[in-house]
């Protein structure tokens, strides 16, 4: 044994009894069924979970001065059993200023808490990232993902120094940097004089992508895409492209997990003719409306189906009884606490046949706008007498790319990644 | 029988103390001593000099959980035995948790916080943080250097979830490590 390892070994002896005690102690439940067999199908055949990250935003930000444990527990999809796995929650720290921040793994975001921006904004400094956030000059429409910041091993070469603004005329003069294998067309990173260790990305607004896969590769993408609730993907019904921009900062963080499905999924009526059971749980997804149900984002039904209006339509895909039921267990663990969550069961009589819902009319999704845009309005329902048919850019809250299926987590402790296996196939 | 009559029965100097302890920790003590000892003879060498231990520090020490008490003293009675000095190899399960372990410490500030107890304190601060189960898979693992493939079994979960589990948790104590002064490095890639 090393010399080092014998020294860690020893140290160790100094752990705390209790915890010693504990780990012999706790017993912890078996879970239910193993793996499931990813099915590979003629139809096209749903990709696993996608796991990306911006380049790798391990931040060097200053340290958090207080850990406070969340209140649940982290659930993180396998994709070799196909299940979700209970793993640590993630720790909510508070950083220096006092905003809470939140570990996700591969990279640190820090969210900004209400009560810091609207009722005591004078009492905690900003920093000149929150201060200036406006880049002037050739990356005029460049902005700022605040939450994310650029691991230094993943930054490029300085390009410029820049002139930062506060939108009134007040300026900074800090250093626009390249980020590694991402087009400077795409995104860039700049280092503040009040905290040159810490390097904010800011992302090409105007950047047009003609598909998700464009999108993801843009910005050098690997699998699970994280998009802070302060970025919207604005989706062109016309033209058939996606642009991303930045909201104004919001409190919420949330989390998307986009899967790119191809291949059709059935109708709300042909569902209905495959479903027997009701029983599912719904999360939503944040004025996501299904038709013919209250406001829902993602309905799972214990069958192993997975039902969803994000995307703009609504479309049904078979993820298998085991995949379907675990993420309903994971989801009856937070439903008492996490409003978002809700059990459904054949009382609720939600799934009756209702002769008004509509067969392919897509369904507008209801945003909250924070940038002062001028945005579309759209119904929040459709109905066969009053179709909605967007004839312009829609803007919304969510991705609406044609094929994809956003899975929306509205806390930052909840990690809903789910593995499609094939999409339904028509009766 | 209860922790607290089996310490009882040490007070009384009764010879049984012994047997219940091995009957409620043996199994325990040896996996302990096996996973730094490397094999199964040593390892019960380890074991009943553990229990000889045990019977003559109790009285006067009066644990308060027995289970940690008896499994630290078959820990440190195996780190004992080992011979560092000749032992070339490495031992497997102890030597490949603890280099998962080392990464995360710094070696500019290697010696002074072991030799003075902080670093210790601020894991165990640390710890106390973390939820059960991660506090529980990181104990099993750097205290007990039970391999993962045991702890996914003892936890029912995937062994690649445990892995992850670990990876994040040492990611977690380096960065506070970091805040505490106490060095704790980077860590890498999974």
């Amino acid at each position: 044994m090393l010399e080092k390892n014998k020294k860690i070994l020893e140290a160790m002896d100094a752990l705390d009894e209790r915890f010693i005690e504990e780990a012999e102690a706790v017993r912890f439940r078996p879970r239910r069924g193993r793996r499931v067999v990813a099915l590979a199908a003629s139809l096209a055949l749903v990709i696993g979970i996608l796991t990306v990250s911006l380049a790798d935003f391990d931040t060097d930000a200053p340290i958090p001065t207080q850990t406070v444990l969340t209140d649940y527990d982290h659930y993180l999809w396998d994709v070799e059993s196909g299940l979700f796995i209970l793993l640590s929650s993630n720790t909510t720290t508070t950083s220096a200023s006092g905003a809470p921040t939140s570990n996700q793994g591969r990279y640190e975001t820090e969210c900004y808490p209400s009560a810091t921006r609207t009722e005591n904004a004078t009492s905690i400094p900003l920093s000149h990232s929150v201060q200036y956030p406006y880049i002037e000059g050739a990356y005029h429409s460049y902005v700022q993902l605040h939450t994310r910041t650029v691991n230094r091993a993943h930054v490029g070469d300085v390009i410029s120094d820049v002139s930062m603004s506060d939108g009134s005329g007040n300026t900074v003069g800090p250093t626009l940097y390249a980020i590694k294998d991402i087009d400077t067309a795409c995104a860039v990173c700049v280092a503040f004089s009040d905290n040159p260790e810490q390097y904010r990305l800011y992302i090409n607004s105007e950047m047009s992508f003609a598909s998700f896969a464009a999108f993801k590769d843009a910005y050098s993408l690997q699998e699970h895409l994280f998009i802070g609730s302060n970025i919207m993907v604005e989706y062109s019904h016309v033209e058939k492209t996606e642009r991303l921009y930045q909201l104004a900062p919001v409190t919420d963080i949330m989390k998307f997990r986009i899967l790119q499905a191809d291949g059709e999924s059935l109708s709300y009526e042909e569902f209905l003719a495959n479903c027997k059971s009701y029983e599912g749980v719904g999360i939503n997804a944040s004025h996501g409306r299904l038709i013919g149900m209250a406001s829902q984002g993602i309905r799972v039904f214990k069958e192993g189906y997975l039902m969803t209006n994000i995307g703009g339509t609504l479309r049904f895909f078979e993820i298998g009884e085991e995949s379907a039921q675990s993420i309903i267990a994971a989801a009856k663990q937070v439903a008492g606490e996490e409003k978002n969550v809700v059990i459904y069961g054949a009382e609720d009589g939600l799934f009756e046949e209702n002769p008004e819902i509509p067969e392919t009319e897509p369904v507008g999704i209801p945003e909250i706008a924070t940038t002062g845009k001028d945005l579309v309005d759209f119904p929040k329902e459709t109905t066969a007498a009053a179709p909605y048919l967007p004839t312009e850019t829609t803007t919304a809250r969510l991705p609406l790319h044609p094929d994809g299926i956003v899975i929306v987590d509205t806390t930052t402790e909840l990690a809903w990644e789910i593995t499609i296996t094939e999409p339904i196939s028509k009766p | 029988m209860e922790d607290k009559d089996i310490i009882r029965l040490y007070f009384d100097r009764a010879e049984e103390a012994i047997g219940k302890t091995q009957e409620k920790y043996g199994a325990y003590c040896f996996r302990i001593a096996k996973n730094i000892l490397g094999n199964d003879e040593d390892a019960k060498e380890c074991v009943n000099d553990a229990y000889f231990a045990v019977w003559n520090r109790i009285p006067p020490e009066t644990p308060n959980a027995f289970s940690a008490f008896v499994g630290r003293i078959a820990r440190n009675i195996a780190l004992n035995r080992f011979d560092y000095n000749t032992a070339a190899c490495r031992n497997g399960s102890a030597d490949l948790a603890l280099d998962e372990l080392c990464e995360v410490l710094s070696d500019g500030l290697y010696e002074q916080s072991f030799d003075d107890g902080s670093l210790m304190c601020a894991i165990n601060r640390f710890l106390e943080g973390e939820r059960q189960r991660t506090r529980v898979i990181f104990v099993k693992r750097y205290f007990y250097c039970d391999s993962v493939s045991e702890i996914a079994a003892s936890v029912h979960m995937q062994e690649g979830a445990v892995r992850s589990l670990l990876f994040r948790t040492r990611k977690r104590l380096a960065a506070y490590l970091r805040k505490q002064g106490l060095g704790g490095n980077y860590v890498g890639e999974e």
